[in-house]
């Protein structure tokens, strides 16, 4: 069975959008139906981890835009895959910013990967939101709160070993 | 022994074939390995650290 959670550091920094950006754009090369939603306290937060997002397209060893004849159609924090020269109806990554996890539901799909930044300033509603459709959740941030779900979680630890 | 991928991809694999010049260091590496094997990774940053 494999372990349902994972801690994965604490008390560095490792770069955490670099890393983020580089897990949205591998996950999304999956060919089954995907879905990746990105969120965080803000709009300029959520820019930066799309700038990683958008670099990981854009200095890919192989072509990942459809206009240099990859899968992926980018718009403004939306990719959506192209397969077999058809818009996927069901795939995409995305970035949304919500206050109290508005747009943050029904994002069910074959694969889905639910990812939080900052996650310190996002309300718990997020995360329960998140959680109702998201086969894998990837949460970070910086400690700036000793309340609410994020404290909770990296108090949590781990809870299963590899 | 790490569980089987049952069907995913190797996060590491392709990021190594897609951007052969980004050098991941453990801690990083760490964080894609937990995705890939959990429902749930956590990544914490020291306090004020960025």
């Amino acid at each position: 069975m494999a372990p349902r959670r994972c801690n994965a550091l604490g008390g560095l920094t490792p770069r955490k959008d670099f890393v983020a950006g580089l897990i949205a754009v591998t996950y999304f090369l999956h060919p089954a139906d995907t879905r990746i939603v990105t969120t965080s306290v803000n709009a300029t937060h959520l820019n930066v981890l799309w700038g990683e997002i958008m670099r990981f397209v854009q200095t890919s060893k192989f072509p990942l835009r459809v206009e240099d004849g990859g899968p992926f159609y980018c718009t403004e924090q939306n990719i959506r895959k192209v397969v077999k020269g058809q818009m996927c109806p069901v795939s995409y990554l995305i970035g949304r910013v919500s206050a109290k996890s508005e747009g943050m539901a029904g994002h069910h799909a074959t694969r889905t990967l639910a990812m939080i930044d900052e996650c310190s300033g996002s309300d718990d509603e997020v995360f329960n939101q998140m959680e109702t459709w998201a086969k894998k959740s990837l949460y970070w941030g910086n400690p700036l709160k000793n309340t609410g779900r994020f404290h909770a979680e990296v108090k949590a630890g781990d809870l299963l070993a590899h | 022994m790490r569980p089987n991928l049952d069907g995913e991809f190797d996060l590491l694999k392709l990021a190594k074939e897609f951007w052969p010049t980004v050098h991941l260091y453990s801690k990083q590496r760490e964080i894609i390995q937990s995705v890939m094997y959990n429902d749930k990774t956590v990544v914490v940053a020291g306090n004020k650290l960025g």
